[in-house]
């Protein structure tokens, strides 16, 4: 079990036209282990989806891995063709979508896509998938499962839609789920069902998951690790309740304040001044030196190393708070 | 300053493209009263699909409601003929949800600013421009971006323009509707201090539309919760929080995942909200309300003063008792 399921070692993920390229994930590195959740979490444009698009080889054109392993149950994944990649995606690593009215097609029933997956990356006869079908649709909570193995997708409501998701992705038994942004599409109550469902087939299949999200209550709610992103580069690495509670980089603590809370009340929120740099003119050192409130010439300059502060909790910046993460 | 009474809006489902008759109705909001003070800031929460955004169109009467009275400074604004509605419009104004969509993209910044005054009152242009000036230092944009056009702001940029357009001639007050669910949390926490800034400044009244509680907490004095059209709890901010009274607020509380907060039991409700043209009988949230009676599945309850301040539409509190 302590063996990873899925480690990531210094991904690197370019866009590249004639002239260019621009790193839009740079040096990343992570694992998942069965029956655990890693958290990636970074606002828009952070390079989170380009990172879990890496891993299943789902890049857009113009995107390429230019350096870094994937290391899959032992297996390198990016020097793959795309023949073997095909028979490991939607089969051993899956992926759930944000939208989950767009990532279905429209113009088939549930149930036909469905028994599609089961039909591709399993030997088994159509009756057998459709059997196979209505149980995975029980199995993620959908009411009447014969009734809306028939339906298409714009009868059923974005809740409903998402656990059909989760009904394709659970499909084939997948030892790891990439979910992109689950829960954004959805209302409140229906995400603490998402979320519920999610935890509960985690657990029952022992399954390794990578949620990826901009919402840190959904992280706190899910993952065991949260990995932090800012433009294209990992900020801070550290069990949940660390990165919740202690915090040592500047932009994970300014997230973190950013958002208003239930129990308290305060006047002004404390905000992250200024924007998310452009892929095509990153700062020099520091990628976070432009807003960060302790920037100085050296985080101007020099560009700061991954460094364990505390075993298991890394963290790359100059000056990270130590002690209780009040800095 | 605002007083809403009664207001119901239906809207007629065909039944198809060729058939005449009427399938049934969309109950978007049903028969929903409150009161706003001038200077506050009030709350509605709802997920989506509870009617929030219809209910803030027909306070502007962009869409007439089929009944009910609207009072905007003792005025009613239903019926009122449009020569006067467009006057008293200049004091109500919207900040949208999308800021990528609700700036025209073929105007530059100048033009998009400046049309309420070209509606509403004859200004020179030098006029124009030293107003559309103040309003961009107003907000936070820097003056050198006033022939610009929208796309090439990002969207906390645009949703500031989007403000410097609603504050223009003055309003008393704005009608946020989900103005920042479409932005990254670091970007909404620059808006929603800058909006706060705002009302202190100029005394703004402001209705703030969310699903996001955490965010309509932080800004409102009083929060109205709203289900499938009507209002079922209306509540000082802080009381919601600490009493949450009706079990759709206490359960939509409880969903909100609190980053830093101890993991608490959640109330997870079960099921879609039913559909507004066949909402239930009796109260509108006894199919998943996990307190549900006979009785509630017959009568309606209504909304009752609860004596702090707060009013809750729900039968385990008829005695004015503190169940569940």
């Amino acid at each position: 079990m302590s063996e990873p399921l899925l480690s990531v070692e210094n991904l690197t993920m370019v866009f590249e036209n004639r002239h260019q390229t621009f790193p839009a994930v740079d040096n990343l590195s992570f694992s998942v282990k069965s029956g655990q959740t890693l958290g990636i979490v970074g606002e828009s444009g952070s390079g989170k989806t380009m990172a879990s698009l890496s891993v299943m080889k789902l890049l857009p054109n113009q995107g390429r891995v230019s350096g870094g392993k994937v290391m899959f149950e032992g297996r390198d994944l990016v020097p793959l063709p795309e023949k073997e990649i095909q028979k490991i995606r939607g089969k051993e690593i899956s992926m759930i979508f944000q939208d989950p009215m767009m990532s279905l097609d429209h113009v088939y029933t549930v149930g036909y896509q469905i028994v599609e997956t089961l039909l591709i990356h399993e030997k088994m006869s159509r009756e057998a998938a459709t059997e196979k079908a209505l149980q995975l649709l029980e199995a993620v909570g959908i009411p009447h499962p014969k009734r809306v193995f028939r339906c298409y997708p714009f009868e059923l409501s974005g809740g409903m839609c998402q656990r059909v998701m989760i009904a394709i992705a659970l499909s084939c038994n997948p030892k790891l789920l990439f979910a992109d942004e689950p829960t954004t599409a959805l209302d409140v109550t229906v995400q603490a069902q998402i979320l519920d469902l999610l935890r509960q087939v985690r657990d029952r299949y022992q399954m390794g998951i990578v949620l990826i999200t901009h919402d840190l209550g959904v992280v706190s709610d899910i993952a065991d690790r949260v990995i932090v992103l800012y433009a294209g580069k990992s900020m801070e690495d550290a069990p949940t309740d660390i990165i919740m509670n202690r915090p040592a980089h500047p932009y994970t603590m300014g997230l973190m304040k950013s958002a208003p809370r239930l129990e308290q009340q305060v006047d002004r929120l404390y905000c992250i001044e200024g924007m998310v740099p452009d892929i095509r003119d990153m700062p020099k050192g520091c990628r976070f030196c432009t807003r960060c409130p302790l920037a100085d010439d050296r985080c101007r300059a020099e560009e700061p190393d991954m460094v364990e502060i505390q075993p298991g909790h890394f963290v790359r910046c100059h000056k990270p708070a130590v002690e209780e993460g009040k800095g | 300053m605002l007083d809403v009474r009664n207001v119901t809006k239906t809207f007629p489902v065909k039944g198809g493209m060729f058939s005449s008759s009427k399938k049934g109705v969309v109950h978007a909001v049903d028969n929903v009263s409150f009161q706003v003070e001038k200077g506050e800031t009030f709350g509605l929460v709802g997920e989506s699909g509870c009617g929030k955004s219809t209910l803030s169109r027909t306070l502007l009467q962009l869409i007439p409601p089929d009944s009910g009275e609207i009072y905007m400074d003792g005025k009613n604004l239903v019926d009122m003929p449009k020569k006067e509605l467009r006057r008293q419009r200049e004091q109500m104004r919207m900040v949208f949800q999308k800021p990528f969509y609700s700036l025209n993209p073929r105007r530059t910044v100048r033009e998009i600013i400046s049309a309420p005054m070209m509606i509403h009152r004859h200004y020179t242009k030098r006029e124009m421009q030293a107003e559309v000036e103040r309003l961009m230092d107003l907000v936070g944009l820097s003056r050198s971006y006033i022939d610009r056009y929208p796309h090439e702001f990002s969207g906390g940029q645009r949703q500031r323009i989007g403000i410097a357009r609603a504050l223009c001639l003055k309003p008393k007050l704005i009608i946020c509707d989900e103005p920042v669910s479409a932005l990254d949390v670091s970007i909404q926490a620059q808006i929603l201090n800058l909006l706060k800034d705002l009302q202190k400044k100029f005394d703004l009244t402001y209705i703030f539309i969310s699903h996001n509680l955490s965010v309509v907490k932080h800004m409102s004095d009083h929060i109205a919760v709203m289900y499938l059209g009507s209002l079922v709890e209306v509540a000082p901010g802080a009381e919601l929080y600490q009493k949450a009274r009706h079990p759709y607020t206490q359960a939509l509380l409880s969903a909100i995942p609190d980053p830093g907060a101890k993991k608490k039991d959640r109330i997870i409700l079960t099921g879609d909200i039913p559909s507004p043209v066949n909402p239930p009988k009796g109260c509108r949230f006894c199919t998943r309300c996990a307190y549900a009676t006979d009785r509630c599945r017959q009568e309606r309850p209504e909304l009752k003063e609860m004596g702090d301040g707060s009013k809750v539409a729900c039968f385990l509190y008829d005695k004015g008792g503190e169940n569940a």
